[in-house]
């Protein structure tokens, strides 16, 4: 199993107005007039709720990121499967008629298109539901973060069915996204798992030094605690 | 009450005050206050505005209001409102709910009050009316043993010439009886309604005041303007007595009588840990503002150099200026306040709650302790003041009555010398004496009190041979006297002014020589069953200069002068050929003293008929001049007291109250000085002193008992440098400045251990003994040498209003902080207070009170803490006291055990409180460096809310209430372990440091650990871990786990209650937020909460539980350390203790010894010094005929006082006991000296008072 990521640093999503503006109500699939946490991307100039609402949904990451085998073959990647379940089952739904609905409001002024055209090709990955979306949606902690992209699909063609195979690899990039001017970057990082999850070389580090230590410790009790006389 | 409180008109002041008797009409357009009291706070309408506006008061509350302000202005608000709102009302709430359930119990004894009924004139006729319908101006009618309904102005009463008695003992504590006596006009309406009815006088006095001794007015009636004074009037809280009824004019009702005027707010009074938490607190605030500041500044930079290039994605707020330093600034000044609202928790809201509660259960601890119920007189010890336990760990000094408080006050007769006989003491065949109790059996009598008793039958013997002298002797018991007689179930029941006199004629009952009425001017009585009377021509009365009393009866035409005093008194009023007998009876006096026994001496003197009318003249004389009438009337008494023939001597038991010297002892031990102030001569203290172990004659004790400032400033000055030399001699110090103060300290000494700091005996026998002989050899060694235990401080009143003065005060402060046991005798109310000022405002050390009279109501109410006895002297004491019981040794369990409990339980609570909330909140300050200093908090709001409610605060409150290092008889055995109270060793500054140091740091590691094992990992279906909703969550929970468990650590005592609390605690926090972050909440609210599937992704991935495992060992382990260290290295006296009693071992062994060793010194005296009633006698009421009682005429039920009764069932057992114990320490002494350890043993010293006294100061045996 292979996993693409985007990385963005000195990116603040956890700041205190990026995080709160956003209407979780909106994002369920309800159609009344959104909070106004939303500010200053709340309302378009002619009266109309921004499908969906809010800073964090306005500066939705949309760099298209590609990768290219060898020069000429595509790595297949898939765009779902990357968020998390219940927030794809529970927390984001799309309204009643949501080709009509997402066509009547206004998308967030970053947008080009509205969140109906996401993913045209997968209307359970489309609207409110894409999961591009929902990755974003879900802050991160820090400003130096990485979210899921991709995941390498290996169904679709022999090469990749057992990983990314050993070869030049060519990463295009639709540069879409604006960093330059707040001093941030972008990443691109391929990675795998195991049970425990990505490579976590702190963890690791962390336990032999905790552990030593506690050794240690050990036989310094012990020492003192046999020669120890009431 | 139909008035609306918060309409009350406001009230002229009032001058004088005129109502006329039977005219309710005027006296209600008077609109005086009616006489339903209220004293509770509320009622249904005004309770909540009333109540939170009291409640905002408080500072803390007023703080979270203003934080919950600014947690409503969207702009600025970094939590949700309801984080504040919801602890806030959870605060108020239980403090609403305490007031309101303490106000319905006001409101209840109110309406008690309030409808009590009473009878008053109405009409022609008596009506039954409630209290509170009662108005200035009715006439009532008071019945025997019923409270005075209002101050009334007495009319008439059942007895004769208008007297009635009352009992004062609600209003000042005194149980003995008083009289009140109606106008000598008015007293014979007497009962007849139709006359009461009519009567129209006019009333005029002064405003209501609060002056309990002062009345002044005139009465108007019948064209005649009578004064009155305090004499006349009833006040309410006062109880009729011994009078069938009274009618009388209400004057003053309701809140504007005396007794409610008095009943002022009593101080409150604050802990020391009170005081060092207030400052604490607003040393946290100021440190809550460096960080919000340092937020601001930071907030700036952040802004202006980053967050206004990242307006692409952020814009900024539109109210913000676009300039970007400017738009900086205003940025960074709003998130100051963004920041104080989310940084708040280091000052947190439940800290005052918890702290309130904890105490209150301590209390109730105290209330609930079965080991300080005192089952004889149905009295459980009570937590009068539920704010103060931590303080009762940290006495340094207690002031100490003597009267009912170390004694019993219950007097008895004990031993005699009559005609230079001894009688009392038993001799066994050979003359010695027999001090065996099981040897000793009591003499059966018919008649006799339940205290009493007697071994000696010669006495029997003599009575019934007809011995003159003691046929004399108990006549003179019978007749000299002031006691009045009731008769109640058939039984003659005395009433009297003093113990002692009680328990004289009570004696002379016993044996034979009734007295059985009393009139004007005779004295009935039935000796050896022969009924006599004898006329009663004078009695010379009692007063404090006198120091004894006479009384002139004639019988069969003799005239006799019967006179009972003080030794030194009658001694001089002799006739010359009673030299002998009175050296003899000296002897007998000094072996009673040396007892512990208080004296008088009888005398006697025939007189013939015309020297007797010749004095009678004078006397009459005297009696009615217009000047000097006292000292005349003086003068005539010492005329006709004088060549006295000596009878005998009496000896009277002052009981001391059970196992008060082992309480002292043990209080000693635990560094605790104890001060007596006793209004006893010196020779009684210093018997008190040593027979309750407060004085050993170990010590070296100095007396002052000079009587001018110059001698008393010399005396101290004396007693300074005697000391120094003691100290020199005895310790291997050199004082070389002397000036400076003396301080056991400053030597490196410690008081309880004189020993280890002793000089060493010089191996080559030059050692100098203290008297100045060289000792030859040194095979005396330790053993030999001289024993010291501290110093003693005995002062008189006199003295001691001189050494009080501002420039002798901090030299006797001085000398007194150096001894062991300060003793000052002879001491008013006021200087009892003067003193336990005195130490309070120059030593910085907590203070404790103990008393139960009227007397010591000032002393207790001055003092840090106030202790009541529940005594025979009223409940005054109790009423003005912050802790109450029945008994002076359960004194040692409340501050042993529960103070010292109670001290470590709160300390190790705010201890451990700030740590958690440091802990906490910091997380916030560290995630604000990677958040844009934007004030976002880490947590989930709600769990900002819930923290300190419900996730932290159940095993804190178990480790407050619960925590114990040794158990209560460990505590009890081990006094010493009292001492880091003092020192405030368990919560100080140094502490406070260092458990904020420890949240600091636990938050660095709970924070960064989580953040660098997190920060670039992904979960096994490759979703990063980072986001902030998981972040937080995973932080909160490895939060809740480090830090209860460090609860757990700090935890010595667990219990079935912690375990449930504490694994509870942690159970529920997994299980509350499964449920808060599951589907539930969409079903029941319609909508999500925010954090939806965070639980369970969270703790879904094996990386989250590698973290914790890893944070809490790197958090525990180094505690674990410390703590291990500590008890290998430099175990404290605590620890130790609890090593003891876990491995038991030696520690049984030594607890035996200790047992042992208290048992011996158990078999000592128990008995304590003498003296003379210090009252003024009922002399002049029973001679001029006021006082007679109809009693004997009327033959009515009479109830007699409960309490006497009661009490002299309880003393009957602990009489016997303490008479076992003092039989056996002599009998017993050669075995004593077989046990090794005498360090603690001390040979009784019988030497008499007086011999004592002299030695100044005494050299040890």
């Amino acid at each position: 199993k292979v996993y693409f990521y985007y990385g963005l640093v000195n990116y603040y999503q956890n700041h205190r107005r990026y995080v709160k503006s956003r209407d979780d109500n909106q994002l369920l699939g309800k159609t009344d007039a959104v909070s106004k946490d939303c500010q200053p991307f709340q309302k378009s100039v002619n009266g109309s709720d921004y499908t969906p609402c809010g800073a964090i949904a306005n500066s939705k990451f949309n760099d298209s990121l590609t990768l290219v085998f060898n020069g000429s073959q595509t790595v297949p990647l898939l765009n779902t499967g990357i968020a998390w379940t219940t927030d794809k089952d529970v927390k984001f739904k799309n309204p009643n008629n949501a080709s009509t609905y997402f066509q009547n409001n206004p998308p967030p002024p970053n947008w080009k298109y509205t969140a109906w055209d996401l993913d045209k090709n997968n209307s359970d990955n489309n609207g409110y539901k894409n999961e591009d979306f929902i990755v974003w949606m879900r802050t991160a902690a820090m400003p130096a973060f990485r979210k899921l992209y991709r995941r390498l699909n290996t169904n679709s063609s022999q090469t990749f069915q057992g990983g990314l195979p050993q070869g030049n690899y060519t990463l295009k990039v639709q540069y879409n996204y604006p960093v330059i001017n707040f001093s941030g970057r972008k990443q691109f990082i391929i990675s795998t798992t195991s049970w425990m999850g990505g490579k976590n070389p702190f963890l690791g580090w962390a336990y032999i030094v905790v552990g030593i230590v506690c050794m240690i410790a050990f036989v310094v009790f012990f020492i003192l605690h046999k020669t120890w006389k009431l | 009450m139909n008035k609306i409180p918060f309409l009350k008109k406001k009230k002229v002041e009032e001058r004088s005050r005129k109502i006329k008797a039977n005219d309710s009409d005027a006296n209600a357009a008077k609109e005086y206050a009616g006489n339903e009291i209220s004293t509770s706070k509320y009622n249904l309408i005004t309770f909540l505005p009333k109540n939170l506006f009291e409640q905002f008061r408080r500072l803390a509350n007023a703080y979270f209001l203003f934080l919950l302000c600014l947690q409503l202005i969207p702009q600025i608000s970094s939590l949700a409102p309801v984080t504040t709102i919801l602890p806030l009302v959870f605060v108020l709430a239980l403090t609403a709910i305490k007031d309101a359930s303490d106000d319905i119990a006001r409101h209840r004894s109110d309406s008690q009050v309030n409808n009590r009924e009473t009878k008053t004139v109405v009409g022609n006729e008596l009506v039954t009316r409630k209290w509170k319908d009662i108005k200035v101006g009715d006439i009532v009618r008071l019945e025997n043993n019923e409270f005075v309904t209002a101050d009334i102005v007495l009319v008439s009463t059942s007895e004769l010439n208008g007297l009635c008695f009352i009992e004062t003992a609600e209003l000042d504590g005194e149980t003995n009886l008083k009289v009140r006596q109606a106008l000598e006009e008015t007293c014979d309406l007497e009962d007849h309604i139709d006359q009461l009815s009519r009567f129209d006088a006019e009333i005029e006095y002064e405003a209501p005041n609060n002056n309990l001794g002062r009345f002044e007015g005139n009465l108007s009636w019948k064209n005649k303007t009578l004064p009155l004074k305090n004499d006349n009037v009833l006040l309410r809280g006062t109880r009729l007595r011994n009078t069938q009824w009274a009618f009388g004019i209400v004057c003053y009702a309701g809140p504007d009588t005396k007794l409610m005027k008095n009943s002022g707010k009593a101080t409150f009074k604050r802990t020391k840990i009170d005081h060092l938490l207030n400052r604490i607190i607003l040393g946290i605030f100021f440190f809550l503002l460096v960080m919000c500041a340092i937020m601001t500044i930071c907030c700036g930079f952040w802004e202006s150099f980053v967050g206004y290039d990242f307006r692409i994605y952020l814009p900024w707020e539109t109210y913000i200026s676009n300039d970007q330093h400017i738009g900086a600034l205003e940025k960074s000044l709003l998130v100051f306040l963004s920041y104080i609202i989310i940084l708040n928790t280091v000052v947190p809201i439940s800290l005052y709650v918890s702290v309130e509660f904890i105490r209150l259960l301590q209390s109730k601890w105290i209330d609930w302790d079965s080991k300080m119920y005192y089952e004889p007189n149905n009295v459980p010890a009570q937590a009068r003041t539920t704010t103060l336990n931590e303080e009762l760990g940290q006495i340094e000094y207690i002031f100490s009555d003597k009267t009912g408080t170390l004694t019993q006050n219950i007097m008895t007769f004990n031993k005699c010398s009559i005609k230079g006989k001894v009688y009392g003491y038993v001799t066994d065949e050979a003359g010695n004496e027999v001090q065996d109790p099981e040897k000793l059996k009591p003499i059966q009598f018919d008649e006799k009190d339940d205290d009493f008793e007697w071994y000696d039958h010669k006495l029997i013997d003599a009575i019934k041979k007809g011995d003159k002298d003691v046929h004399t002797f108990f006549t003179l018991l019978s007749l000299c006297h002031t006691v009045m007689p009731e008769e109640k179930d058939g039984k003659i029941a005395y009433q009297a002014q003093s113990p002692d006199e009680n328990a004289l004629v009570s004696a002379a009952r016993t044996f034979g020589f009734v007295f059985v009425n009393r009139t004007q001017s005779s004295i009935s009585v039935r000796l050896q069953e022969k009924d006599a009377t004898y006329d009663l021509l004078n009695i010379l009365d009692f007063d404090n200069d006198r120091k004894r009393m006479s009384v002139i009866v004639k019988k069969d035409g003799k005239i006799i002068l019967f006179c009972k005093g003080a030794d030194s008194k009658i001694k001089e009023r002799l006739d010359s050929s009673e030299k002998d007998i009175m050296t003899e009876t000296d002897e007998h006096l000094n072996k009673f003293a040396t007892d512990g026994l208080r004296t008088l001496c009888l005398a006697y003197r025939e007189l013939n008929e015309g020297e007797y009318n010749k004095w009678a003249e004078k006397l009459n004389k005297a009696n009615t001049s217009m000047e000097k009438r006292e000292e005349k009337v003086n003068e005539t008494y010492e005329e006709i007291e004088k060549n006295l023939k000596l009878i005998g001597a009496t000896a009277i038991e002052d009981k001391l109250q059970d196992g008060v010297p082992q309480c002292i002892e043990r209080l000693a031990r635990a560094g605790i000085k104890i001060w007596v102030l006793t209004g006893d001569k010196v020779e009684t203290a210093y018997n008190i002193g040593l027979s309750c172990r407060l004085l050993t004659n170990d010590m070296e004790i100095y007396i002052i008992e000079e009587e001018n400032e110059h001698s008393v400033e010399k005396k101290l000055e004396e007693i300074r440098k005697q000391m120094i030399e003691k100290v020199e001699q005895l310790f291997d110090v050199k004082i070389e400045d002397r000036k400076k103060r003396l301080d056991w300290k400053d030597w490196g000494i410690d008081v309880m251990k004189f020993d280890q700091h002793r000089k060493a005996e010089e191996p080559n026998g030059k050692a100098q003994r203290p008297n100045g002989h060289a000792t030859t050899t040194n095979d005396s060694g330790a053993h030999d040498r001289e024993q010291f235990e501290g110093f003693g401080l005995l002062i008189t009143g006199q003295a001691l209003a001189f050494a009080l003065s501002d420039k002798l005060k901090m030299k006797l402060l001085e000398l007194g902080t150096m001894c062991k046991a300060v003793v000052c005798c002879r001491v008013t109310p006021l200087q009892k207070a003067q003193v336990v000022e005195l130490v309070m405002q120059n030593e910085k050390k907590i203070t404790l009170a103990i008393g139960d009279g009227a007397n010591d109501v000032s002393m207790i109410q001055k003092a840090h803490i106030g202790v009541g006895i529940s005594g025979q002297e009223g409940r005054q004491a109790v009423l003005a006291s912050d802790y109450s019981f029945g008994q002076f040794r359960y004194l040692e369990r409340l501050l042993l055990v529960h103070g010292r409990w109670s001290y470590l339980r709160i300390s190790k609570f705010l201890r451990y409180f700030f740590y958690k909330n440091f802990a906490f909140t910091l997380c916030h300050f560290w995630f604000g460096f990677f958040s844009g200093f934007s004030a976002q908090t880490l947590y989930d709001p709600f769990f900002v809310a819930t923290y300190n409610v419900f996730f932290s605060s159940l095993p804190v409150l178990a480790l407050g209430v619960f925590d114990q290092d040794v158990s209560a008889d460990h505590s009890m055995s081990k006094p010493p372990l009292y001492t880091p109270g003092q020192n405030n060793e368990f919560f100080n500054k140094k502490i406070f440091a260092e458990s904020v140091i420890h949240g600091i740091l636990t938050s660095c590691i709970i924070f960064f650990v989580p953040y660098l094992s997190v920060s670039n990992s992904t979960r096994p279906g490759g979703m990063t871990q980072a986001d902030l909703q998981s972040f937080g969550f995973m932080v909160a929970t490895i939060m809740i786990i480090v830090v209860n468990l460090e609860n757990a650590l700090e935890t010595w005592y667990w219990t079935g209650l912690y375990h449930f609390v504490l694994w509870g605690t942690i159970v529920v926090h997994f299980l509350f937020h499964f449920v808060l972050y599951s589907t539930i909440i969409y079903q029941i609210f319609n909508t999500n909460y925010g954090y939806v599937g965070v639980a369970q992704a969270v703790l879904s991935t094996g990386n989250f539980w590698f973290t914790l495992f890893l944070t809490c060992t790197i958090l525990l382990l180094p505690v674990f350390c410390r703590e291990f260290f500590r008890m290998r290295f430099m175990p404290t006296k605590t620890d130790r203790a609890r090593l003891n009693q876990k491995f038991r071992t030696e520690e049984k062994a030594a607890f035996v010894a200790h047992i042992q060793q208290k048992l011996r010194q158990s078999k000592r005296s128990i008995r304590s010094g003498y003296a003379f009633s210090q009252q003024q006698g009922w002399g002049p009421l029973i001679t001029s005929g006021r006082m007679q009682s109809k009693s004997a005429t009327r033959n009515r039920q009479q109830q007699q006082p409960q309490s006497q009764n009661q009490n002299n069932n309880i003393s009957k057992s602990i009489f016997l006991k303490n008479r076992k114990t003092h039989m056996m320490s002599e009998s017993s002494s050669p075995k004593n000296s077989v046990i090794p350890d005498n360090q603690q043993q001390h040979h009784h010293h019988h030497q008499s008072p007086a011999e004592l006294i002299r030695l100044t100061p005494l050299t040890s045996s």
